[in-house]
């Protein structure tokens, strides 16, 4: 094993953490506001636009279906 | 007949409102104190009137099935169906927003805090009545099972509004009069009315269009089984 140079800022075997210890107070919150509210108004969006989406494709299949009877109808009627 | 040029309007002006809205609580809302957040505190204005859009579609969900369990009719099913989709969507949107809000507010994205506790139980009620409407039929049964779930689903509403003055936790009571810190600049006042009345409006047309589409499904289902001989493959 190679031990890293005191001047490279780079700990070296033994300076490293070998032990957890509890600390007090915690750490302090380090999140970005600006990212966690754009992130918060693209997610929200984001749902809705895919309740949209699937609303308007499920309207779609059933219109879809509505017309295949309505032309099959004539079809029968036809037949008898 | 619905007159479609109402709905057309409608959306119109949600849109507009949602985009002024959006522009207003970026620009010209001030910033909230780091305590509540700092500029994450903005979300506040969706994030709140989302849970009461939540509710107002509860409420119809609960309407409408407890309409369907006294005199089962398609709309009476079709409205209650409509209320508990737009409730698990407007669920969604306060689960997304609240913990991003909460990362920045408590440190934390989730705390087991009674509000947003009893929140989750009722939108995986909420779900849970949307997958059975989805997989399990749609037959007398299922229908009558479902209704009593969307009672039971918005029954619990009441007890997430007045959890925080109950017991207390996490959650701000802001729109508490005694209790709650309120809103300390018109400006942050303005943006949440404006919220309330932007998602209404959403809350209303989604009911509606997902009221309308099933309905349609229904009576499609019904066209099917009236002629289940009928070829439709050309």
């Amino acid at each position: 094993m190679t031990q890293a140079s005191p001047t490279t800022g780079t700990p070296t075997v033994e300076q490293r953490s070998q032990e957890f210890r509890p600390v007090t107070g915690g750490t302090t919150e380090t999140s970005s506001a600006e990212g966690l509210l754009i992130t918060a108004y693209v997610l929200m969006w984001a749902i809705l636009m895919g309740f949209l989406f699937l609303t308007f494709r499920r309207q779609a299949a059933v219109d879809k279906r509505l017309s295949e009877l309505e032309r099959a109808l004539p079809k029968r009627s036809d037949a008898e | 007949m619905r007159p479609r040029g109402l709905i057309v309007g409608v959306w119109a002006v949600a849109a507009l409102t949602f985009f002024a809205l959006i522009l207003f609580v970026f620009l010209k809302v001030p910033e909230a104190q780091p305590q509540a957040g700092g500029l994450a505190q903005k979300i506040f204005y969706f994030h709140v009137p989302a849970a009461y859009a939540l509710y107002v579609c509860g409420g119809v969900c609960f309407i409408a099935s407890a309409l369907y369990l006294a005199n089962p009719s398609d709309k009476r099913d079709a409205w209650a169906k409509a209320g508990a989709e737009c409730a698990s969507a407007f669920g969604g949107m306060v689960m997304v927003s609240g913990p991003l809000w909460a990362k920045k507010a408590w440190g934390v994205y989730w705390t087991w805090d009674p509000r947003l506790t009893s929140l989750l139980l009722s939108i995986l009620i909420y779900v849970a009545l949307v997958v059975l409407r989805r997989f399990a039929g749609s037959g007398d049964a299922e229908r009558r099972f479902a209704a009593a779930f969307g009672i039971l689903g918005t029954a619990i509403l009441p007890i997430v509004h007045y959890s925080v003055q109950l017991w207390g936790g996490n959650h701000p009571k802001v729109l508490k009069a005694n209790g709650g810190g309120g809103l300390q600049d018109p400006a942050m006042v303005q943006a949440l009315l404006g919220g309330f009345f932007a998602m209404t409006l959403l809350a209303g047309l989604l009911l509606t269009l997902r009221a309308q589409l099933a309905y349609s499904q229904a009576r499609l289902l019904r066209a099917e089984e009236l002629a289940p001989e009928t070829d439709t493959n050309g």
